[in-house]
């Protein structure tokens, strides 16, 4: 795919794929993040 | 007058304007000089923090690397795109609570709040500033180069107006300015970037066909081992490329300084995202570049040019222009933030700490200028006479300072039992090894790169100390209550705060007791 060997495609979207779901899983882990600001303004 | 210097000049102005706009706006407290009196939200945060760690490097050194090496340099960026969101998530809460909980203004002092000792900050200063000053001598460089390409004029004359734009511009003000400079900048350097992207990908007709044009001048480009397969098999350096960016980050003091002045701890979460989106658009555009410069322009005589002259070459006089501003953006964004943390440590961590404790804030600003000034100096002697490789020196400065910061960031926050002599250990573990690593040539004989090494032993450090020494030196109760809290999700109690004066005191004068 895209004129590269399959080892370097599967690298090149793969690592970046890691990422996104990391950040993902970052966003589902800390949305009770929201109730400290809330405690914070009241 | 050329369009591109007629850019360079209007984006100087409107650089300066923004500074000036900030350090009017800002607070002219320490923690309003320093930090910015904590009031960054989620886009600045991001942007500030993922511009000041991609510096004059991602247009100079990647751009190089990947004319050279073909599909090996993306390692370093595949690394790269995650180390905004890995230090967010990981440090960016939490440090930004336990800095506020220890009154904490700079990124050294805190790791000497943390880890109650004088010696913690005589350590982590100094090496700090050895690595600082190499990692900002590469973007004094990287802006010298610049200028001679756009205006024809010699290196070192080049070099001089470079290093005064700088240097003048970080006289400018305190963090707040750093701050929303770097955020315009940023933006800049992603329309740079991606501009100049697809202008490249559509002058070598495609992506696929610009692969398939680097393969029939060398296949060894498409893989992922270098250009003579040399990197095949040799785990230990893509493993050193995959964490200098990415994991090493989190070491950095001017760059986890953003999470201290964050406006609340809750913004390192949209802030992490803002930063994964800004490192896929832009980094890979410099690695790409430099490799389908090898079509577009296959006898370059010096690598480090590819970017500056494909975009010459492949886009219009004035959108060369925002290029060459953009470049200048990633060098500044960069060399204002470490001269301003350089600034800082030498006046705050050194000065005030151990030799004036009763200095002002003009004696402050003073002896951060001429800290800046004699950076700058020596700066310029070495580059414009025997100027090194960008892409070296900056890989060099940022590995010594992931090993020798790394741990002691992340277990100032996640580990209680981690203790002074644990940070100790681990920041001179971390510093010898990484450069003695390096410069007794052993990357080359055992295929392992310096930062794999430094991370390790400055980690093993970490552990073996502050375990061995939990008798002689337990972490002081104070700590321990404010890591409790800082674990916590909720407002930080007004008694830690309250209190906060009294606590610092004490906590001098037991460190005092301990040396």
């Amino acid at each position: 795919m895209f004129g590269l060997p399959a080892f370097t495609t599967m690298v090149i979207i793969g690592v970046p794929a890691l990422w996104v779901i990391y950040t993902g899983v970052f966003l589902w882990l800390s949305r009770g993040w929201k109730h400290e600001d809330a405690e914070e303004q009241r | 007058m050329s369009f591109e210097i007629l850019f360079l000049v209007i984006y100087f102005v409107a650089m300066a304007g923004i500074g000036v706009w900030a350090m009017k706006r800002g607070k002219q407290d320490a923690e309003g000089f320093l930090l910015g009196g904590r009031s960054l939200g989620p886009g600045v945060t991001a942007l500030r923090l993922q511009s000041s760690s991609m510096s004059g490097y991602m247009f100079i050194g990647a751009g190089s690397m990947g004319y050279t090496q073909g599909y090996f340099s993306m390692w370093y960026a595949l690394g790269d795109l995650g180390g905004g969101i890995l230090n967010l998530s990981v440090l960016g809460r939490r440090m930004r609570k336990l800095s506020q909980i220890l009154g904490s203004i700079t990124s050294i002092e805190y790791l000497e709040h943390r880890y109650p000792s004088k010696w913690i900050r005589l350590i982590a200063a100094p090496v700090a500033l050895f690595c600082m000053f190499f990692y900002v001598l590469a973007q004094f460089i990287a802006g010298g180069r610049g200028l001679e390409m756009v205006s024809g004029v010699s290196f070192p004359v080049a070099l001089a107006i470079a290093i005064g734009v700088i240097v003048l511009y970080t006289f400018l003000g305190g963090y707040l300015a750093v701050a929303y400079t770097d955020f315009v900048q940023a933006i800049i350097m992603v329309v740079g970037m991606v501009w100049i992207l697809v202008a490249t990908l559509m002058a070598v007709g495609g992506f696929t066909k610009g692969n398939e044009a680097v393969g029939e001048i060398n296949p060894n480009l498409l893989t992922m081992w270098g250009a003579d397969l040399g990197y095949q098999g040799q785990w230990g350096v893509i493993l050193g490329a995959l964490l200098v960016f990415s994991i090493g980050y989190m070491g950095w003091p001017h760059v986890v300084v953003s999470h201290m002045a964050m406006k609340k701890p809750s913004v390192a979460r949209t802030a992490g995202v803002y930063s994964l989106i800004f490192n896929l658009l832009f980094i890979p555009g410099p690695y790409l570049v430099g490799m389908f410069a090898l079509i577009l322009l296959p006898n370059l005589a010096n690598p480090e040019t590819a970017i500056f002259e494909v975009a010459d070459a492949v886009l219009p006089t004035f959108a060369v222009g925002i290029v060459m501003a953009a470049i200048m953006a990633a060098i500044m964004s960069t060399a204002d933030a470490l001269l301003l943390q350089a600034g800082t440590i030498a006046s705050q961590d050194i000065y005030a700490r151990f030799i004036n404790r009763k200095m002002n804030d003009a004696q402050m600003v003073w002896v951060s200028r001429i800290t800046v000034l004699a950076l700058a100096i020596i700066g310029y002697a070495i580059a414009a006479f025997d100027p090194p490789a960008v892409a070296a020196v900056v890989i060099f400065s940022t590995t010594v300072l992931g090993s020798a910061f790394v741990p002691s960031y992340i277990c100032a926050v996640w580990w209680k039992k981690a203790n002074a002599v644990g940070a100790i250990s681990s920041m001179i573990a971390g510093t010898l090894v990484s450069v003695l690593w390096q410069v007794s040539g052993a990357p080359d004989a055992t295929g392992i790169d310096p930062m794999v090494t430094g991370i390790l032993a400055s980690t093993a450090a970490m552990i073996i100390g502050s375990l061995a020494s939990q008798k002689s030196h337990p972490v002081p109760e104070h700590i321990g209550r404010a890591l409790d809290e800082t674990a916590k999700i909720g407002p930080i109690p007004k008694k830690m705060l309250i209190d906060q004066d009294a606590l610092l005191a004490s906590q001098a004068e037991m460190a005092g007791r301990h040396e």
